[in-house]
């Protein structure tokens, strides 16, 4: 299978990194989608004994402070935040693309409209945007994933005009519009599939960031709701045992990093092997 | 009770304090070798409460009596009455208290002769008697403007009180923390500058973060040995702790039961588990439309809880009671306990009964951050409902603007809702009370309702009633009725556990958290 | 000793998918003494700009040098470590590439870039290097330095843009310079310009030259030896002159005969189509063009328009004639052909279509207006969709302008590609997998795919090699004289448009200064510039001197 005239196995192996990257998100989406048939527990089931230590012949993690199977709540613990990460920056990216793809072709008033919206929510530090949303709003998944939503619209709208431009002046947008293609059509027919590498990646690099945002969210007891098993909200479920129960704490984290991490390397890996530094400003020019 | 059986649990998580807890459990000091020891004056003691101070929202408010100083207003100002570790009543500016009318509706009391506020003046009747004035004009924030007619003069040190409507227990009724005794001045002004009477003079005050108090040398009773008092408002518990740990506190109040093993394992650290505490209800909505309109499902919920697995999951088997479906605490004389606690089967047979013979999805039940163990406590419950067939997702809400939430606004638009709210502990006439007030959010809108009357009736019996042995089979008859009814749930009872560094003397943990007094509290 | 000695180099490319490797220089070996010019000519993908990076030790991604040696003054470069290949770079060799604006930051001032390599390579301070930048910067001829200097790459002409990059290539006077189609992206003049310094500073200096290019006449003019490359090895070698003259392989001979040449004769001159029937298809009468001002705040106080582009030009072009526009950059060709298309509304001026006045811009043209004129740009590749397969590209007008949709359009898709000498299976590639002359003939199937009254070239053969461009002209010619289209072909080649167009027209700074019958105009000039576009065509040696006269007569400008 090709990716842009390059075969997909050399760009998912495309550096040491990428490797690690691309194999550490396979096994978690593969956990995700599959833990619900894997899990030896309810996720949620008071199964033992609380605080039995990693080791135990029934518990292979231990369980958490009442008593659930912390393998279990692992495994599951994933599935919450990284539905509303994708899901929330899917829609950042796709809306996003449109109006990014739209201002880069329209230019003008509507490119400086668009744009400064765009600069004022910027100016807006993440967590505290998401945070005073959430409180505003009240928590729920819903709630999560659109302010998921728009704190990754801003950006994504950024980077795809900046691909955008760059398509804009070509040769092939001006026949375009001669043969009198609709606006509408000039953006979604000829210039959005010229920017999809530029979204594909986006999505992948902010996807992360955004799981890593919902696990702060849920941390700090604003995201998602007790007694779904959640990466983040275990971690501050587990962080007064700290000197008793290590594990509640760290096993979380191991999961939450290792992810972020391999989306990481993974995004950065495909776009360095897409040649997509530049277009993202990461790079050269 | 429950069929998850946990002594390993529970020797991790009481360890070695114990023996110390059964000790406090009993009703004695918690170091019985301190009372025989004279008390020393000097000293500082900072302690940390695990809430914001959310009311303080300036320093021109901040030394009122009502805005909140985290309700621990025994501090600086003195009430009538003081209700004790026991929940008796025990005599404070007033020396002496009776009914002079049959039905309980007209109170003399006594006042103390001897007190000086911290300005140097005497607290005379006329304070008194101002001080109630400004009490019953505050709309919803104190008990006084529901059931105080008038206050007058009925000698040179004594007052008389016309109530409303007949109360016998009166004594606990002028013990609330918001009634305290302040200089006579006009209702605009009262209380803003901060005069009590009390042990302590409000020093400094950093809104949101802590109150420091220094010794009243003019005190009118024993005390005050501390030099210095300082609360610091810490809502994080791991935070408290690591402060604790640091010897930034001297004393952490009311905290996380999950803690206790790691406090127990610090040197010279006492853990002090109070006879009671707050209890967590849920307001259960009876409109149009809900489930809980049908008191077999309400019957059915509250016995398919295991109650007992709480207490032995979230509480080391310990720290917390069983409700009795009411706002009764069990180390209340009059508490009636419920003969079963826990039956699936019976919890499953109402359901069926109720058409639900396949189990039901109850709404989802919020609650919020009231204190450190409740995700624990409503995880635990949420899981075991299901034995009987009941799926109840659970939700935690963020703690601001939690109640305005939760509870029925006043044009109606929005509906009181599937929620949970704290109950302190109170004597039971103010505890079966709030199940007595028509409009009452926390009943759910049980009224009108033939048990309902029945009930009210009963109340006002046992108001009118002086002799307490009366009034217990009152306030029995009245149990009944809820526990059959189940008018709300009462998930679990708190025994509140204090932490403080074993030179600290003279401190019991409170069942009520605003009735703790530091006037004979001393370090050795 | 030669200064450079290459050795059986052999330089790979890894094939995507699949693990073998494509040899793009196959065994080349070659020397170069100082102070001479070498020549390397070849089609592109023969492999000369790879091994001009090989030169220099760098390779593209997927690249890899796998044998042979480079011997730069007896030193083996691949043998060097990375920083001491980084200080021979730049100080002792330095290369030219063909676009100069990819080695310029976009973001930096010109000056400042120089003065960046002689401080990193000469160690100069920042007044030194601003000094002797400035010196560079007059050397290379460009008109008033100090401004130069404060300019950003694309406030240059590619004339000055070019020579700021040949100045810092020379900034530390390196003993040799590669140049890979350094002018490929100029007109002819701004060209002979260029190749007339890097003539003198390589007398001046006694640097050693490779010259790398795709137009034999260049080598004929610029080196004294040349090598002809075809698929990465080397078919031909000897002196410039004669190998230009008296070719000795088959593919040498083929090189040559396609050079479009000024001063061939011509066996079947370009013809109209069809008899006069009276009113010429297109009008164009006192035709100017302005581009707006930029808006700034001094210009607020003080307005100053900016120059007309094109300035009162008038032309017919009768039904299915071929009209040429010749011009060097800069001389409003291609803005005329963007106020015919629509993409520009005209100052001032009046453009007739077929005896009715033409809309503004596209957005007053009906469907239909469109439909009858289209165009054909520069570069093949941007022009198509980079995203859609060569099917969509060429149905899709079919179904704008006609409503066809399905097989019908598929059949007509496969028609064009007939008419253009392609096969059928392209259909399902992608733009990308073309070579540059396929993509252009899909670019002129996609043109004619809307039957078109009019069709304009905009220098559709500056991006092709000589033989392809042959080729493709010939099938432009084929498919105009099916369809009947007239044509507005421009270009900066005057060999090209002496091919085609029946009639000429001669455009400079956005004036018409001449006009007639191509053979008359090219045969006989009335105006002095056409006599330079055609020396600088003819590369004759008399051309520096019609240079210096022109500059003097400011025929030949600066501006950008």
């Amino acid at each position: 299978m090709l990716v842009n005239d390059k075969p997909l196995l050399s760009i998912v192996t495309h550096s040491p990194a990428t490797t690690i990257g691309v194999t550490l998100v396979t096994l978690h989406l593969l956990n995700a989608i599959f833990a619900p048939l894997l899990i030896p527990y309810g996720s949620t089931q008071l199964a033992g004994m609380p605080l039995i230590a990693p080791g135990h012949p029934d518990f292979l993690l231990g369980t958490d402070v009442i008593g659930r199977d912390f393998l279990s709540r692992l495994m599951m613990g994933g599935r919450t935040s990284i539905t509303v990460a994708m899901i929330g920056v899917m829609g950042a990216v796709i809306i996003g693309t449109f109006f990014a793809v739209s201002a880069a072709h329209f230019g003008g008033y509507y490119d400086d409209v668009v744009m400064r919206i765009v600069d004022t929510k910027l100016s807006i530090p993440g967590i505290l945007f998401v945070a005073l949303f959430v409180v505003g709003f009240g928590r729920s998944v819903t709630v999560l994933t659109i302010v998921v939503g728009l704190s990754y619209f801003p950006g994504a709208v950024r980077t795809i005009r900046a691909q955008a431009l760059t398509q804009v002046p070509l040769a092939y947008v001006k026949a375009a519009r001669l043969r009198g293609e609709s606006a509408l059509s000039v953006i979604i027919r000829e210039l959005t599939p010229n920017v999809i590498e530029v979204v594909v990646v986006e999505f992948a690099i902010r996807t992360s960031s955004a799981i890593l945002i919902v696990s702060a969210l849920s941390f700090l007891g604003l995201g998602i709701s007790p007694p779904t098993a959640d990466w983040g909200l275990m971690v501050s479920e587990g962080v007064n045992q700290i000197y008793e129960a290590p594990w509640l704490i760290l096993l979380p984290a191991v999961f939450i990093s290792t992810l972020v991490v391999g989306l990481n390397f993974a995004s950065d890996g495909i776009a360095n092997a897409l040649g997509l530094d530049a277009a993202r400003g990461l790079g050269g020019h | 009770m429950g069929k998850f059986k946990n002594p390993d649990r529970r020797d991790v998580l009481i360890g070695a304090g114990s023996t110390m807890v059964a000790a406090s459990l009993a009703g004695s000091l918690p170091m019985s070798s301190a009372l025989a020891a004279t008390p020393k004056k000097g000293g500082k003691l900072t302690y940390a409460i695990l809430t914001r101070n959310s009311k303080h929202k300036s320093l021109k408010n901040a030394k009122h009596p009502y805005s909140g100083l985290h309700i621990r207003t025994k501090n600086v100002y003195n009430t009538l009455t003081w209700v004790d570790q026991g929940i008796d009543a025990q005599p404070e500016v007033a020396t002496k208290w009776e009914a002079v009318e049959a039905d309980q509706t007209v109170w003399e009391v006594d006042i103390r002769e001897g007190i000086k506020f911290h300005d140097g003046r005497d607290l005379t009747v006329e304070d008194v008697i101002s001080s109630y004035d400004f009490h019953r004009s505050k709309k919803g924030t104190s008990f006084a403007k529901k059931m105080l007619a008038k206050v007058e003069k009925a000698g040179p040190n004594k007052a008389r009180f016309f109530m409303k409507s007949p109360n016998s227990e009166f004594a606990w009724w002028a013990a609330e923390y918001r009634q305290v005794i302040m200089p006579a001045a006009d209702v605009a002004t009262i209380g803003y500058d901060g005069v009590g009477s009390g042990p302590f003079k409000f020093a400094k005050i950093d809104p949101k973060r802590s109150v420091t108090y220094e010794a009243n040398e003019n005190y009118w009773g024993e005390g005050p040995y501390l030099d210095t008092l300082e609360t610091v408002f810490q809502p994080s518990m791991g935070s408290a702790m690591n402060g604790y740990r640091s010897k930034q506190f001297d004393m952490v109040l009311s905290i996380d039961p999950a803690m206790v093993p790691q406090f127990e394992k610090m040197a010279d650290t006492v853990v002090d588990v109070a006879k009671a505490g707050s209890q967590m209800m849920a307001i259960l909505p009876k409109y149009e439309g809900s489930p809980f309109m049908d008191k077999r499902i309400r019957q059915a919920l509250t016995l398919a809880i295991d109650r007992q697995k709480i207490i032995d999951i979230v509480y080391g088997g310990k720290a917390a009671w069983i409700p009795n479906d009411t706002h009764m605490a069990d180390f209340n004389a009059d508490f009636l306990a419920r003969d079963v606690v826990r039956d699936v089967n019976k919890a499953k047979q109402l359901l069926a009964e109720a058409g639900h013979a396949g189990g039901i999805t109850l709404p989802t039940l919020y609650y919020s951050s009231y204190y450190p163990e409740i995700d624990r406590v409503f995880q635990v419950m949420s899981e075991s409902v299901k034995d009987a067939g009941i799926t109840m997702p659970i939700e935690l809400k963020q703690k601001s603007g939690y109640r305005k939430w939760r509870v029925e606004d006043k044009k109606k638009t929005r509906k009181h809702r599937f929620a949970m709210g704290p109950v302190g502990p109170r004597n039971p006439g103010a505890n079966l009370f709030r199940m007595a007030r028509p409009t009452y959010n926390e009943s759910g809108y049980w009224h009108p309702n033939a048990r309902g009357d029945e009930y009210i009736a009963l109340y006002k019996k046992a108001m009118a009633t002086g002799d307490t042995l009366k009034r217990r089979e009152i306030y029995h008859e009245m149990q009944r009725i809820l526990q059959d009814e189940v008018p709300s749930l009462f998930i679990i009872g708190r025994r509140t556990i204090d932490v403080f560094r074993s030179d600290v003397q003279g401190w019991k943990a409170h069942s009520q958290g605003w009735s703790g007094k530091f006037d004979k509290v001393w370090r050795s | 000793m030669a200064l450079l000695d290459v050795r059986n180099l052999q330089v790979a490319y890894r094939n995507p998918s699949s693990d073998d490797q494509t040899m793009a220089v196959d065994g080349v070996s070659f020397a170069v003494e100082r102070g001479e010019t070498l020549g390397i000519v070849g089609e592109s993908g023969c492999g000369k700009s790879t091994l001009a990076r090989a030169l220099m030790a760098y390779c593209r991604p997927g690249g890899e040098i796998v044998g042979g040696e480079v011997l730069f003054d007896g030193t083996d470069i691949f043998g060097l470590k990375d920083e001491q290949i980084r200080a021979l770079r730049g100080s002792r060799m330095a290369m030219v590439p063909q676009d100069p604006l990819t080695s310029l930051t976009y973001h930096m001032k010109v000056g400042p870039q120089v003065d960046e390599i002689l401080r990193i390579h000469q160690e100069l301070d920042a007044k030194g290097a601003r000094l002797h930048t400035l010196k560079l910067f007059a050397g290379t001829n460009l008109p008033e330095p100090e401004k130069i200097y404060h300019r950003y790459p694309h406030e240059n002409s590619g004339g000055q843009r070019q020579r700021v990059v040949i100045a810092g290539a020379l900034a530390c006077e390196p003993d040799l310079l590669i140049l890979d189609e350094p002018t490929t992206a100029l007109d002819t003049t701004t060209e002979m310009q260029v190749l007339k310094l890097v003539k003198e500073l390589r007398d001046r200096m006694g640097t050693a030259l490779i010259y790398i290019t795709h137009d034999l006449t260049l080598t004929d003019y610029m080196c004294e030896n040349v090598l002809v490359m075809l698929n990465g090895k080397v078919v031909e070698r000897g002196q410039s002159s004669s190998v230009f003259s008296a070719p000795q392989t088959d593919y040498g001979k083929a090189l040559v005969a396609a050079i479009p040449r000024v001063d061939a004769k011509i066996a079947t001159p370009a013809q109209p189509n069809k008899a006069k029937d009276g009113a010429p298809l297109l009008k164009v009468e006192h035709l100017s063009f302005r581009y707006p001002s930029r808006w700034s705040v001094s210009a607020l106080f003080n307005p100053v328009e900016e120059p007309l582009a094109v300035d009162d030009v008038s032309f017919e072009l009768p039904r299915g004639e071929t009209l040429g526009l010749v011009g060097e950059s800069g001389s409003g060709k291609s803005t005329i052909a963007n106020i015919i298309v629509g993409l520009s509304a005209p100052t001032s001026g009046a453009i007739t279509f077929d005896g009715a006045a033409l809309g503004a811009t596209d957005r007053h043209r009906s469907p239909e207006l469109k439909r009858r004129i289209q165009i054909i740009f520069q570069d093949p590749l941007s022009s198509l969709n980079p995203r859609r397969r060569i099917e969509s590209i060429l149905t899709r007008p079919q179904e704008i302008f006609f409503g066809v949709t399905g097989k019908a359009a598929r059949d007509r898709a496969v028609e064009l590609l007939e008419d253009m000498e392609l096969s059928a299976d392209l259909l399902k590639r992608f733009p990308r997998q073309l070579s540059g002359g396929q993509q252009q003939r899909v670019a002129i199937a996609r043109a004619f795919a809307a039957s078109p009254d009019l069709i304009l070239c905009d220098e559709i053969t500056s991006a092709l090699d000589v033989s392809v461009q042959a080729h493709v002209l010939r099938l432009l010619r084929g498919i105009q004289i099916k369809t009947g289209a007239a044509c507005l072909f421009i270009s900066h080649d005057l060999g090209v448009v002496k091919q085609v167009a029946g009639e000429t027209v001669v455009l400079r700074k956005g004036r018409a200064v001449e006009a007639g019958h191509t053979s008359g105009v090219f045969d006989n000039p009335s105006h002095d510039y056409t006599r330079l576009l055609l020396a600088a065509a003819l590369r004759q040696e008399n051309y520096a001197d019609l240079v210096e006269q022109a500059s003097r007569t400011e025929i030949v400008g600066n501006e950008p």
